[in-house]
């Protein structure tokens, strides 16, 4: 995964930080506050994020573990 | 004495001959003693009855080419074109591509200087390198920390 992009502009070149580590960082974020306070009576919505989180979570491994 | 740079097909230099005799050959090219001395010799070509080559130096207005990773500072590149001799080439103009990461920029060289900026808001080490086929290329790392 990369961690930033490069973009060049006009004046030079610009590093930031890569929208899919942002993303990565979000999902992490989820999961540890969910497994640090758990939800007496989660929604649907949190449920779903969850399975999507941990799934989106394995597939990163997976892709791991071919390299 | 009689000293050759070697040509491969397309007329670049690959190797420096120092022979007892003379040789004649369009793939060796008789060179002077300070041009047999000299180890820029291999980044050399033949074009127009002459020995040239060029080299891009890089360099930053930074200390040990580091800034901070905070997407502000900014860091100033700049790219120098010189020949084998180690002579600044203040008549070259051309485009020089700068490469960082893979991602690309064309630089204006006028003069035979040209300079670009440069700004990181992630902390690593980057590789910063010339690329212009003919010369031989600068490579440098910046650290955004």
């Amino acid at each position: 995964m990369k961690k930033h992009d490069v973009t060049v502009t006009d004046k030079g070149f610009e590093v930031k930080t890569s929208q899919e580590y942002l993303d990565k960082q979000a999902r992490e974020q989820r999961i540890a506050d969910l497994k640090a306070s758990p939800k007496a009576n989660p929604s649907n919505k949190d449920i779903q994020q969850l399975l999507l989180d941990t799934t989106d979570r394995l597939s990163e491994i997976y892709e791991l573990l071919k390299k | 004495m009689y000293k050759y740079a070697q040509l491969d097909d397309v007329a670049n230099v690959i190797g420096v001959s120092d022979l007892a005799f003379q040789v004649n050959d369009p793939k060796l090219i008789p060179i002077t003693d300070a041009q047999y001395a000299n180890k820029n010799i291999f980044i050399c070509y033949y074009a127009d009855g002459v020995i040239e080559g060029y080299y891009t130096k890089l360099t930053t207005n930074k200390i040990d080419n580091s800034l901070l990773a905070d997407g502000i500072d900014t860091m100033t590149i700049t790219v120098e074109v010189y020949d084998y001799q180690d002579v600044f080439q203040n008549d070259w103009n051309g485009i020089i591509t700068l490469d960082i990461d893979g991602v690309t920029k064309d630089l204006d060289v006028v003069n035979g200087v040209a300079s670009t900026t440069f700004k990181a808001s992630v902390a690593d080490t980057y590789l910063v390198k010339t690329v212009k086929g003919n010369f031989r290329n600068a490579e440098i790392e910046v650290t955004a920390q």
